[in-house]
This record gives C-alpha cells, structure tokens and sequence, in this order.
C-alpha cells in the first residue's frame, strides 16, 4: 500500500505535467485556425479601480473609432479589426500578465494602452521584447517612449505641458513672477512643475516661491500663506482636480488675487463644481477643448454622446486618436506585421485627429499643439491652441 | 499498531513528498523554456504569492501575532535587492538574499517594540510600520520616489520562484516542528501560559516576525525582477490585505491552507477574465460565500498530506491502514 501511494504521487505529477504540455500546444493550434480576415488589436486599460473614469473614456474612444473604421470597410482591402478589451485595474502586475495574454495567446499585432503611465511602463518593457507596438492614450511620464522603441503615445508629455504653460506665463500673459505649488510625492505633478521653472525662468521671469505638498493633504494654508507673502503675479498649481479646488478656494480665502495656472489635471467638471467663482480666470493646458468649434471636435462629441449618453473627458478623443493612428499605420505597413507597423507608426505625420494633427519626434512623442483652456462664467472656454 | 502505522504514514509521506517536488522542478525546467510567458508569468505571480502568504502565516497563523505589514517588508526586499542589481550588479541570488537580510534586520528593529503589543493594538502598529516604510520609499532620492525605479534586469524566471517557494515551505513545515515551532505554537495558544512555562516570549515572537520578513523581502526580490519596474504603489496597504486573505482564506496555521489558497486566487481572476468588469465583484462574492460557509478557512488548522490524497484516490478514507 505504501509503495503503491509513492507511485500514484510520481505518476499523478507526470499525468499533470502531459495535461499542462497539452493544454499550450492545444491552445497554440486553436489560435493558428482563427485568423480569417479579422485584426486583432488589444486594448488595456484600468477598467475599474481608481483610474477608472480614464480608462472607460479611453475604452469608449477606441470603440468608437473601431466602429467607424469598419463600418467604412475596414483596413487592407476588408479586413475588420477586431479589438479586445482587457481590464488592468491600473495594477503593474495584472498589465503583466495581460500583455503577455495579449501578445502570445491571443496574437494583437499591435495595443492601445495602457493608460496610466506605471503600466505603461512595464509594457513598454514587454512590447519592445515581443517587437509588438502599443500606443497609449494618456500616459504623460516623461520617460516611457524612451524604455523602448515600441512605444508611441497620442498625448503629449509632462515636461511638454509645463515648458508650454511656462511660455504662455511669459509671453502671452507677459507675467514677471511666479510661484510653484506641486504635489512632491506625485511623478506628474514635478514633471510640470520643473518644467515650467526652467521654462518660465529661461524667459526672464523670476520663480519667487516653490512650495510643495503631499497626496492627501487637505490643508494648504502654510504654503498659501508663503507664497502670499511674496506675493507671485501667476501661480502655477501642476495637481489633480480635487486638489485644485481646494487650493483655489483656500488662496482666494487668504486674499491672494494671482492668476492660477494649472496642467491637464485641471481638465474636470469637478474642479469648477468644487471651486466655483474662485476658478474664474484661471488657465490650464490641456488635450482638447470640446467648446472648440472645429467639425471633427464636434462630430466626436455628437457620437460619443449618442452611443454612451455621457460627457467624456479627455481619454476618450486621445483613445479615438490612437485607434486612428494604428490603423492608419496598418493600412501603411501594407500588411499585419508587428514591426512594420512600428515603423509605420514612427513614420506617420500630419494625421488628423480628434485632439489635432500628428506627426512624431524621435523618441516616438506627438508634436501637435497644446489647447489652452480657462473657466469663464462658470464654465471652460477655449483660449488658444499653441505649437512650442 | 496504530502508533507505528502513523510513524510510518509520515515518513512515507515525506518521502513521497520529495520526490513529487523533485519531479516538479526537474518539470520546470524542462517548461521553462517553452511555455508562453502568459503562463509561466502567472506561475511566477503563484509562487512569489505563495512565498509572502507561507511567510504571512508564519507569523499570523503560528505564532498568533496579527501583523498587517507585509508589504513593507516585501518593499524592503524588492527597493535592496533591485538597487543592488542595478547599481552594483551582484549575481541575483546574492541581490536577492541581501534584500531579504535587509528586510529581517528591519523586522528584528520593529519587532522589539512593537510585539509588545497584542491583537488591535499590535494590527495597527504593523500597519503603520508599512506604511512608513512605503512613505520612506516614497520620499527617498535613490529609490526615485513616486516615478518609480526602472531598468531592473528582469532575472527571475518561474524556476527560481518555484525552487524559492518549495524551500520556503519546506524550511516552514520543518520550522513548525521543531523546538521553536512549538514554543510558538504554545505563544499562540496562551501567552502567559507559555511564559510560565519559560519560554522567552518576546524572543520567538521577534524571531517569527524576522523570519516571515526575510522571506517577504524574498519574495519581494523576485517581485521586482519579474516586473522589471517597482513603485511604492506596488507595496501599499492593499498588497497587505490581499496576502492577509490568501492566509485567512486557506486557514490561519494550516501552510499547506495557504498554498491551496494562493492557487485558488490566483487562477480565479484569470479564469474569470472572460466577465470583463464584472470579474472583481465575482471574485469578491466568492470570498464573501467562502467566508460564511467555512470561516475558519479552506483547511482550518488542518495540513494536507500527500497521503489524504492517496485515500482520496485509493477509495476514500474507508481503509484504515
């Protein structure tokens, strides 16, 4: 009875090891014979989680834009594209496993995604490895084109956004002094914030005050109050909306009358539900405005509406623009090899899109100008649309 | 008669037990180079998990002491030894031992104070010592704060995670067994007892806590060379609870609970991939059903043997051998 117990153990761990050999040679089989006319791209996103409101206008933006590529016939003489849609939660090690679900299971040619940047950063990894391009929407750290050369973004970068608003402190406002209050524990919010000092400083004006808090603070009266006594013509805050709110709204208590300047953390509903007449006048840069006028702005925003009933924010153009992208790269790639498209992708220029026209720099980021925006009468309006 | 059979049942078991491990790893080897990185990044995440949730239980299971910051100490290991990788370049596995002595000599330093403390009390303190260790980490310049450190060599491949897990249970079993193990087992049982009795409580508590933290520093190692990439973010209180429910759900004490409970909810949400949005409150209505129907967990205190499984096999558990 013993020695039989000691061969069914060695034999149950055989019997388990054949069964795991043949559950991937199954599954690599049954994906050869799928390939019919369809192609494949994945979509990752967070889904749910905290980063939710992105990554489901971001999901929303890139279905739509499928939708209309393949109800036009598709791309390379019919082919419809076929788009899977994988929730990361905005989770590293879920982004993980979901690219290499992606790329050997499922066969994409080539992702949109992922939409946070700390995702995007381990796929990027991944993707240069398996030589299969992504393009994400929104992810706005500096470094992740430069990881590997199979990473393209539709938006533009941290540094970019700052060095812009910085431009536009001096030039445009023609402002001399500015103080900066940015969020040190937040990658985004000291890209800009560095960004707009050399900017800023390199055009002759002067940064007074630097002041920083952490995620989760609620009470910005030290710092308000120094940079109060210094008393800034403009006040650049590189945060999110909740955060803004109420720093306007604590600033104004303490009688500073400044032009607050902001990034596209600014870009919500929120900020001028939570901030009211204190957001009046305050300029941020951001993607897209969706008061602009021009047709291709409008016609987006009409779909949108009709097929998800909601305002969508600026995920949702940037998705359609990357979706966009990949199948314009596609259709020149000529045929559905991984890295041909990269190169087409690398090699696209003046495509028009949602949040503007494309082309890309060395290092695989759009040039495309940047909407400046402000909140007049309680509600955003466009102010311009600068190129650097 | 039965004294002797059950002498013999264990030993047979071991036995038994060791050659089946053999087998595995002699398996992995032989898959590692072929499987698709999809399943063999899965089994990875497995093993990394079931190192933290065996460590977790070490000291949440056996010596009864209710710790809520591992993560911290899996950020310990994860931050030492990819710094090491990085900027020094040692071999891996020495990177990766120093990250888990990193992360032991930080537990020895919070242990001393803090497991003075009991139950609710002893909870919080653990959690606040994880979370300053993620602040610390956050605010550090080498560790790149908030953006995240990159360009770790992505060195960990499922042997070395599955070898690492196998000898982390294996070192565990042995652990509970042995001098220390029962004078842990008695701590959980009746501290004062246990004092009366002699033992040097704060010593075996402390030694529980070093010992579960080096292997969470461990495991953190491995983490930050499978991913390539680690950020603060990674090792927040989240990462605490989710290890703390793989070890309430497979039993608080039972190690091999914990690995069956690893298995199980680490293949739930890829196997639950296909409910798109909707997959996460599954999952959490599983936990919530398995919670009311066995709340002292999938194998309560109990172990499984390799020689339950043989009755399972052999005809249920009629024959009495």
């Amino acid at each position: 009875m013993k020695k039989k117990g000691l061969v069914v153990a060695i034999v149950a761990v055989l019997v388990l090891t054949v069964v795991v050999y043949f559950a991937f040679f199954a599954g690599k089989s049954k994906q050869a014979n799928t390939n019919g006319k369809v192609v494949k791209i994945g979509f990752i996103g967070p889904l749910t989680g905290g980063a939710a409101a992105y990554g489901i206008n971001a999901k929303n933006g890139a279905v739509i834009a499928i939708d209309e590529i393949n109800a036009a016939g598709g791309i390379l003489d019919g082919y419809k594209i076929e788009l899977l849609i994988q929730d990361n939660r905005g989770d590293t090690s879920e982004t993980l496993t979901i690219m290499n679900k992606l790329i050997d299971q499922d066969k994409v040619v080539a992702i949109i995604g992922p939409v946070t940047t700390g995702p995007t950063t381990v796929a990027a990894d991944i993707a240069g490895q398996k030589k299969v391009p992504i393009v994400s929407p929104t992810a706005t750290g500096d470094k992740i084109t430069s990881l590997s050369d199979y990473v393209t973004r539709v938006c533009f970068y941290d540094s970019y956004q700052g060095l812009i608003m910085g431009k536009f402190a001096a030039d445009n406002l023609g402002k001399k002094t500015a103080a900066i209050l940015f969020d040190n524990t937040n990658d985004y919010s000291m890209g800009l914030a560095d960004a707009f000092a050399r900017t800023f400083q390199e055009l002759g004006g002067t940064v007074v005050s630097n002041e920083a808090f952490s995620e989760g603070d609620q009470d910005f009266n030290a710092q308000l109050t120094n940079i109060a006594a210094k008393n800034p013509e403009v006040v650049f805050v590189p945060a999110y909306y909740s955060d803004d709110a109420q720093i306007l709204l604590q600033a104004r208590a303490l009688g500073i009358d400044a032009i607050f300047l902001g990034g596209d953390g600014w870009d919500s509903q929120e900020l001028i539900n939570g901030a009211g007449v204190a957001a009046e006048g305050c300029y941020f840069t951001t993607h897209y405005s969706p008061e602009d006028t021009s047709e291709k702005v409008q016609n987006f925003l009409i779909k949108y509406k009709e097929k998800h009933q909601s305002e969508p924010n600026f995920a949702a153009p940037l998705a359609y623009d990357a979706a966009l992208l990949l199948a314009d790269a596609i259709e020149r790639a000529g045929e559905l090899d991984s890295v041909k498209i990269n190169n087409a992708i690398t090699e696209t220029s003046g495509l028009s899109g949602v949040t503007g026209e494309f082309s890309f720099d060395e290092n695989r980021n759009p040039i495309k100008e940047v909407t400046i925006a402000t909140v007049k009468d309680g509600k955003f309006a466009l102010v311009d649309k600068v190129r650097p | 008669m039965a004294q002797q059979t059950k002498k013999n049942s264990t030993y047979d078991g071991y036995i038994a037990l060791a050659s089946a491990l053999l087998l595995l790893i002699l398996n992995l080897i032989l898959v590692s180079g072929k499987m698709p990185a999809y399943y063999s990044g899965i089994l990875g995440f497995m093993g990394i998990n079931i190192i933290l949730a065996v460590s977790l239980n070490l000291i949440n299971g056996i010596a009864g002491q209710f710790s809520l910051g591992h993560a911290g100490f899996m950020a310990i290991g994860a931050y030492v030894s990819a710094l090491i990788s990085i900027y020094l370049q040692w071999p891996f596995i020495v990177a990766l031992l120093c990250g888990g002595l990193a992360a032991a000599f930080i537990g020895i330093l919070i242990g001393l104070p803090t497991l003075r403390l009991k139950g609710d009390y002893l909870a919080i303190a653990t959690l606040g010592l994880g979370e300053i260790i993620r602040v610390v980490i956050l605010n550090l310049d080498i560790t790149k704060g908030a953006r995240g450190l990159t360009g770790i060599p992505r060195t960990t491949t499922i042997f070395w995670v599955e070898a690492i897990a196998i000898i982390t249970v294996i070192v565990t079993i042995n652990l509970m067994r042995s001098t220390h193990g029962r004078a842990l087992l008695s701590i959980r049982e009746d501290e004062i007892a246990a004092e009366a009795m002699g033992i040097n409580t704060t010593y075996y508590k402390v030694f529980a806590f070093a010992t579960g933290a080096f292997f969470a520093g461990i495991a953190g190692g491995l983490f930050a060379h499978i991913m390539g990439y680690i950020a603060p973010k990674n090792f927040d209180f989240m990462r605490s609870i989710e290890i703390l429910v793989i070890v309430v759900l497979g039993g608080l004490g039972s190690i091999t609970g914990s690995i069956v409970a690893t298995i199980v909810l680490t293949v739930l949400p890829e196997a639950l991939r296909g409910f798109a949005q909707y997959r996460m409150v599954l999952y959490s209505a599983m936990l919530i059903m398995m919670m009311l129907f066995r709340p002292q967990g999938l194998l309560g205190t109990r172990e499984l043997k390799v020689s339950d499984v043989f009755k399972f096999f052999s005809g249920g558990g009629e024959r009495d051998d």
